[in-house]
């Protein structure tokens, strides 16, 4: 059975923290704690500078004991990461897992990920290869996938109110809401989430 | 990690000599059969590991967790162990096996009184927690959860401490303790793993493929590999448990023998969707993820 009052601990203490960490995690419906979306920033200094990076959380029955399982929702151009899937090849989110690492820690892993490939240990062999052989191609293609995808600005705000109307809440309030909170659909979700 | 390697890979070093490691001029050498083997009965199973268990902790003065755990890192090689020993001196021999015994004992401060326990993050009475020889303090509720999830796992044999990059393994006596409280089957389950890792894990003991099987395992004397006889009256090769077939390589009797059942899915199978683990041999399936896979007893490779 998944501790529930831990995740719900480890919401709370990463709520706190927003403004220095830039990790946020959110239950993906009121029904369940089960299953989650994380968001990190990019990194500063790396080609995913400026993007903000969506992550699918899912908690198995043994939580915090089984790793979460982890995977980009938001597409990504990493030797470590599938730009098809969004699957991420990552030692703590497989048998380096520790009951005592949280949501928080393991998504600051994955944000560090970011700034250290490995593509001698690769997840998505394209991508690791050209990091290898053309790595201002790699640099240029990853930034360009950072522009397109991971900008919540280029999403426009009826796409979002859609999928706030599709998470279950009325439309007039989830476009105040977003609107409140500057567009950003992740604190228009927790703020909606907490009534 | 790379010790792992030099001792085991002996047949498969036509395959894999890439490495160059030392074992390239061993190729397999075949004795005759004779007195260098041993049967070891269900019986006196038990009695073999507790001999080299009383070895260890005899000289090491050390209580029979760490030896077990030692033993199983050195996978039962007494004489490679006191070498390690030797060589490296104590403090290395126990940090690459991932015991930690720590010398101090808080004798200046009573232990609080309430003590958070950072899994669950509860505060608990200090009578609900247990400290493991790291120092790494946390509930009974979670010590038991994460002991139930690793023998669920198999890995009974190398539990570790939950604290993040700790590498420390669990006193067995705690693990039998605690869990056997609420789920005695598993305790029992968790006990077979340590007593049969004496023979999965040893380099020198081989269960008897006979199947039905006998119950009993076979240990050879020194390094040489050779065909064994067991008491129920299978003789096998001891280097890949396979039938006896000098003086074929091992590693073309087995592709022969895979040749031979070719038209079964169930080798085809495993062959396209499997690579053995270059340690153990067992054939490994990734399941997920990248290539980097690990295998049940621990190795890692791509």
């Amino acid at each position: 059975m998944i501790d529930f009052a831990r995740v719900q601990k480890e919401l709370q203490e990463c709520g706190k923290d927003v403004e220095g960490s830039g990790i946020r995690v959110a239950p993906k419906s009121d029904a369940t704690l089960a299953r989650l979306v994380g968001t990190i920033p990019g990194p500063i200094g790396t080609p995913y500078e400026g993007g903000v990076f969506q992550i699918d959380i899912t908690l198995p029955d043994g939580y915090p004991f089984e790793p979460p399982k982890m995977q980009f929702s938001t597409k990504v151009w990493h030797p470590n990461i599938s730009s098809q899937s969004g699957a991420i090849c990552l030692d703590i989110l497989k048998d380096q897992w520790s009951p005592a690492l949280t949501l928080k820690t393991a998504l600051l892993s994955v944000q560090a990920l970011l700034s250290a490939p490995e593509p001698d240990d690769p997840q998505d062999a394209v991508v690791a290869k050209q990091y290898l052989k053309d790595y201002q191609t790699f640099i240029s293609t990853a930034r360009y996938w950072t522009e397109t995808f991971a900008k919540t600005s280029s999403r426009g705000i009826e796409e979002k109110v859609q999928k706030l109307v599709e998470m279950g809440f009325p439309e007039a309030q989830a476009r105040t809401t977003l609107e409140s909170v500057g567009g950003d659909e992740n604190l228009a979700l927790e703020k909606l989430c907490s009534g | 990690m790379e010790d792992y390697f030099s001792d085991d890979d002996y047949y498969y070093s036509d395959r894999d000599s890439l490495d160059g490691l030392e074992n390239e001029d061993s190729g397999p050498q075949w004795a005759s059969k004779g007195p260098t083997s041993k049967v070891i009965t269900k019986e006196s199973l038990l009695a073999a590991q507790r001999e080299d268990l009383r070895r260890v902790m005899e000289l090491l003065s050390i209580r029979v967790h760490h030896a077990r755990t030692l033993l199983i890192h050195y996978r039962w090689d007494v004489e490679k162990l006191f070498a390690v020993f030797v060589e490296k001196g104590k403090a290395s021999l126990f940090a690459e096996a991932g015991v930690s015994i720590v010398e101090h004992q808080d004798l200046d401060v009573r232990p609080p009184q309430t003590v958070m326990c950072d899994i669950c993050i509860e505060d608990l009475p200090s009578g609900e927690t247990t400290k493991m020889d790291c120092g790494h303090c946390f509930c009974n509720n979670c010590w038991t959860e994460h002991f139930i999830v690793k023998i669920n796992d198999g890995q009974s044999k190398r539990i570790k401490c939950m604290a993040h990059k700790c590498n420390a393994i669990c006193d067995e006596s705690v693990v039998r303790n605690l869990v056997s409280k609420t789920n005695p089957d598993l305790a029992e389950k968790f006990d077979r793993f340590l007593l049969e890792s004496y023979i999965e894990d040893n380099k020198r003991v081989k269960w008897c493929p006979s199947t039905p099987h006998c119950g009993n395992a076979i240990r050879v004397e020194d390094d040489q590999f050779c065909e064994v006889e067991c008491s129920c009256g299978v003789q096998f090769c001891f280097g890949c448990s396979l039938e006896a077939h000098s003086p074929c390589s091992c590693l073309m009797w087995e592709l022969w023998v895979k040749k031979c059942r070719d038209e079964s899915e169930t080798v085809n199978w495993i062959t396209v969707h499997t690579k053995p683990c270059p340690k153990c041999h067992k054939p490994v399936e990734k399941n997920g993820g990248c290539n980097l896979v690990s295998c049940i007893c621990g190795q890692a490779f791509w």
